[in-house]
């Protein structure tokens, strides 16, 4: 149990580590919102490499923790519906074993934008929310896909698949 | 499990390039616009016609509509997104101030 404390611990530290690399790099002038998804490297070593649950427990801690040192209240709604649509679909996928550790993580990345797109549509009210959403979609596959291609390398590691068994 | 599946590689250039049409061709279906509608906390603040140049100050923004294009001037929002926005003309487009829950569209 301590071990699991422990690993899962370090997984969310690397998972905020990520947040607050990504909030250096602001790709704001493409679309409100927009970033690199980092954080979600960790996510999916832990759903590819070990299961959901664990998956899912270190994205909501991040959500949870990101929000109350980088964001605000608005912004966790944004992160929370995200994170929750994006590993819905990623879980699915994963069982399916139809695409790769990169092909869950480019889905993953276009869910979570879309799942944000629309809960801004309904938090302000307005359709013009949707004028972004084909950059949302490409900046979601791209991101998606070297994240998920970092994930599949790292994957491969003998220290990674040791701590992920623990 | 794999990193690369061919489904993988054939989602991915599905969406990038489903978006990026999207991107490119949206302006061009896009009709000008005639007026610019302000709205602040999803309540309407104002409408205001593209062809007249005038100076619009909200509590935390400031929009500018001239030579027909609509921009954010200045905000006091943490990260300025919607003042780094270029200038919108077309029906449908917007600049919006998440922070401050403005929102300027053109119809």
């Amino acid at each position: 149990m301590a071990k699991k404390i422990s690993v899962y611990g370090l997984q969310l530290a690397c998972a905020l580590v990520f947040s607050y690399v990504e909030f250096l790099i602001p790709l704001d002038f493409i679309a409100p919102g927009i970033k690199l998804g980092l954080a979600n490297a960790v996510v999916i070593i832990l759903l590819i490499g070990r299961d959901f649950k664990s998956a899912l427990l270190v994205n909501l801690c991040r959500v949870a923790l990101s929000a109350l040192l980088f964001g605000s209240a608005v912004s966790l709604l944004y992160s929370l519906a995200g994170a929750l649509v994006s590993m819905a679909i990623m879980v699915t996928l994963k069982k399916s074993g139809v695409f790769g550790v990169a092909g869950i993580s480019v889905m993953g990345g276009i869910a979570h934008n879309t799942a944000q797109c629309v809960a801004a549509r309904i938090m302000i009210g307005s359709l013009g929310v949707y004028y972004y959403l084909p950059f949302l979609l490409l900046s979601g596959a791209i991101c998606g896909a070297l994240v998920g291609a970092a994930g599949g390398t790292l994957l491969k590691n003998k220290n990674i698949i040791n701590l992920l068994k623990i | 499990m794999k990193t690369f599946k061919k489904a993988d590689i054939i989602i991915l250039t599905a969406a990038v390039a489903i978006s990026a049409a999207l991107i490119f061709l949206l302006p061009a279906v896009l009709k000008t616009g005639t007026v610019a509608v302000i709205s602040v906390n999803n309540k309407e603040y104002g409408e205001y016609p593209l062809n007249k140049d005038v100076t619009i100050m909200l509590p935390g923004n400031t929009v500018i509509i001239k030579n027909g294009a609509v921009r954010m001037e200045s905000a006091d929002c943490p990260l300025g997104v919607c003042q780094a926005h270029a200038p919108i003309t077309k029906k449908g487009e917007s600049i919006i101030c998440l922070p401050n829950r403005v929102i300027v569209e053109i119809g």
